[in-house]
């Protein structure tokens, strides 16, 4: 099982998102946050594998709490979401230490299971596990 | 002159005289003598009318009677007996002498041989006068011929007061006759000084009536003189003729007086003239002149110092209206760009809302309209069992969304870009620049940043981003430039922009004075961000020169000083 947080201030967003991956990937177990307050507690309360964190939330910034993530929870795989497909982000990214980087307008569920199959091996596509168990 | 005799010793004299003739003592011959003198001193007591040379003519009648002579003369001292003054001649002498109108003061010294009664201090007799006496200064041609001489020196007090001198007697001169006159003339010489002493006190008198009218003419000058003064008149002077001491005094005074009013006069006039330039000043200074000044040349020392004191708060009101003139004019200014910008900005509200309108119409609008068509089309098509269609419908569908998603974001990023906010200054200048140059393919941007972006303040960004993109869109439109330097630093204690093209430049008063130049309106817009922000905003440009853009904020520690 993948426990994966998604760390996103749109409502809409969250849900389908969430949503999607359960759908897709029945052994993930999925959380939400809705700011950085959420987020960090989520982090000692459901000890997340993976993170997907929006760039902008209110107050701090999800660059920002990934940086504090990382220096708390280095283990923790954060994969940077954001509208804009441009450099200055993904060297933002970079540079705050996440794992990953994708374009909200990129978004695409194939692609996502390529990237999580070649982080977590085994962990993310067998859809045959008693992955119903979470939530989702 | 002599001490003045009294009545009570004339009456007295006169008194021994009649006990003498009442109780004779001598010989009938001494009675007959004294008899003569009594009866003579009666005859000039009673001459109370008669003047003090009628007098002496009285006596020098009387003297020759008593000694039978032809001539006498009859004569009064000075103080030191060296001059004598002869009031009397007998009448043979006024008759006969020529020389008696000459002047009839006698120096002793040089008196003839009479005088001898004089510098002896005795009775003189000479009865043999034609014969060689020591002393004889010899007689002036036209003078009477002499052949005796009997001078008789009147003492009074040890001092030679008086000389009776009589001549020519037929017969020789004897003691008695020395006597007689001596006894006369030394009694008739206190009735003498009597009178001499009441003309003295009338001539005084008279002197003083005189002195009272002088006193009283000189009084009227005066007077008309100090009423002339109380008028004002400074020109009134008294006579020179005020001869008085008192007259002279008060004239000296007078004149004094109408000097220094003459002096306060043209004071007050010159001062009166001083304070109407003075008002005058101040008038036109009221009515706005403000380079009214007072220039007079006064002497008034209270004026002088008003001048100073008045063109001092000229001055003052001056500048205070200057720059109140500054202020305003300044303010209006301010207030005419603000309501410029004001209408500017509801102008471009207006257009921005109305650009926003018509790219989420056009743009989003017609996307979200589509694919609602489409997915109506597509539930449609499942209802009727045509899956297959569905998916491809469903397919075509994607790119629509991608589409109206992309276009969210440049909408959004149009009206500020969000990696302000994301990522900060630093990131979006890096971001700017590069999608500049990709829209503007031959301005090429040579960026120089020397600063950190957490030295940049919050409230800044949006500022700085704005300039930014003013100055560089500025560029691209009108400058013509191939180059832009731009350079984004700190110093210690000021944040600093500069965005420098190598165009063509322009004249900024002509820009900033074309009304509702969208170029004016973007500089005014650059100049208001940056002050409001605690900064200063400089552009240099000239045609043919370039353009700089340079704002900058004071800093201090990681805030702005605003």
């Amino acid at each position: 099982m993948l426990k994966t947080l998604i760390v996103e201030d749109s409502p809409v967003f969250r849900k389908t998102f969430k949503e999607a991956l359960c759908k897709r990937f029945p052994l993930m177990a999925v959380e939400e946050a809705l700011d950085g307050k959420e987020a960090l507690e989520k982090i000692t309360t459901f000890l997340p594998d993976l993170v997907f964190m929006d760039i902008r939330l209110p107050g701090e910034t999800g660059l920002e709490l990934t940086r504090r993530m990382k220096a708390s929870h280095p283990h923790i795989v954060i994969i940077i979401l954001t509208d804009y497909d441009l450099p200055e982000y993904r060297e933002a990214a970079h540079d705050g230490g996440a794992d990953g980087f994708i374009a909200k307008g990129a978004l695409n569920l194939e692609d996502i299971g390529t990237l999580l199959e070649s982080m977590f091996p085994g962990r993310v596509l067998d859809s045959e596990g008693p992955a119903r168990k979470t939530p989702c | 002159m002599a001490a003045r005799p009294t009545y009570e010793e004339l009456e007295q004299r006169v008194k021994a005289l009649e006990q003498q003739t009442v109780e004779p003592k001598g010989s009938e011959k001494e009675r007959i003598q004294l008899r003569r003198q009594l009866e003579c001193l009666r005859k000039i007591a009673h001459m109370v009318d008669a003047d003090y040379r009628t007098l002496c003519d009285q006596i020098l009648l009387e003297i020759l009677d008593m000694t039978q002579s032809q001539y006498a003369f009859y004569g009064f001292f000075n103080e030191d007996e060296t001059v004598m003054t002869l009031y009397s001649w007998s009448r043979e002498v006024l008759e006969e002498c020529s020389v008696v109108d000459k002047p009839i003061h006698y120096p002793i010294a040089k008196a003839g041989v009479w005088a001898d009664a004089v510098r002896k201090r005795r009775v003189l007799i000479i009865n043999d006068y034609q014969a060689n006496h020591s002393g004889k200064k010899g007689i002036p041609e036209g003078h009477v011929q002499l052949t005796r001489i009997l001078s008789v020196p009147i003492f009074s007090q040890g001092r030679i007061v008086a000389l009776a001198a009589v001549s020519n007697k037929q017969s020789d001169y004897v003691d008695d006759d020395a006597k007689q006159i001596e006894a006369v003339v030394a009694s008739a010489q206190l009735i003498l000084n009597l009178r001499q002493a009441q003309e003295a006190l009338q001539e005084s008198e008279e002197k003083f009536r005189g002195m009272n009218k002088e006193l009283a003419q000189g009084l009227s000058e005066v007077l008309e003189a100090l009423k002339q003064l109380a008028s004002g008149d400074p020109e009134v002077r008294i006579p020179e003729a005020a001869k008085l001491e008192l007259i002279t005094r008060l004239k000296h005074m007078v004149n004094l007086t109408a000097q220094d009013l003459g002096e306060i006069v043209q004071l007050s006039h010159e001062f009166a003239i001083g304070l109407a330039e003075h008002f005058d000043a101040l008038h036109k200074v009221s009515k706005g002149d403000l380079n009214a000044r007072v220039t007079g040349t006064s002497q008034v020392e209270l004026l002088e110092q008003l001048k100073k004191v008045t063109n001092q708060m000229i001055e003052s009101v001056s500048t205070q209206i200057t720059e109140r003139q500054r202020a305003e004019e300044a303010l209006r200014k301010s207030e005419e760009e603000l309501r410029h910008l004001s209408s500017q900005l509801l102008k471009v509200q207006e257009n921005e809302r109305k650009r926003i309108s018509r790219e989420l119409h056009d743009s989003i609008g017609q996307s979200l309209t589509a694919i609602k068509f489409g997915l109506e089309n597509a539930r449609s098509q499942v209802a009727q069992g045509t899956a297959e269609a569905s998916v491809e419908l469903l397919a075509t569908l994607i790119p629509v969304v991608q589409h109206a998603s992309e276009e969210v974001r440049r909408i959004h990023t149009d009206l500020r870009p969000s990696m302000l906010d994301d990522l900060g200054i630093l990131a979006t200048i890096n971001w700017f620049s590069r999608e500049f140059q990709m829209i503007y393919t031959g301005i090429r941007i040579e960026k120089h940043v020397d600063i950190e972006e957490n030295d940049v303040p919050d409230s800044l960004r949006i500022i700085i981003f704005r300039i930014l993109q003013e100055a560089l869109n500025n560029a691209a439109k009108h400058s013509g430039a191939d180059l832009v330097r731009l350079h984004f630093g700190k110093t210690r204690d000021t944040i600093r922009l500069a965005i420098r093209d190598n165009g063509r430049g322009f004249d900024m008063g002509h820009v900033l004075s074309m009304e509702g130049s969208e170029k004016a309106f973007g500089i005014t817009s650059m100049k208001e961000r940056t002050e409001l922000s605690g900064g200063t905003l400089a552009i240099e440009s000239a045609p043919g020169a370039g353009t700089v853009v340079e704002a900058s904020w004071p800093y201090k520690g990681g805030q702005p000083l605003s």
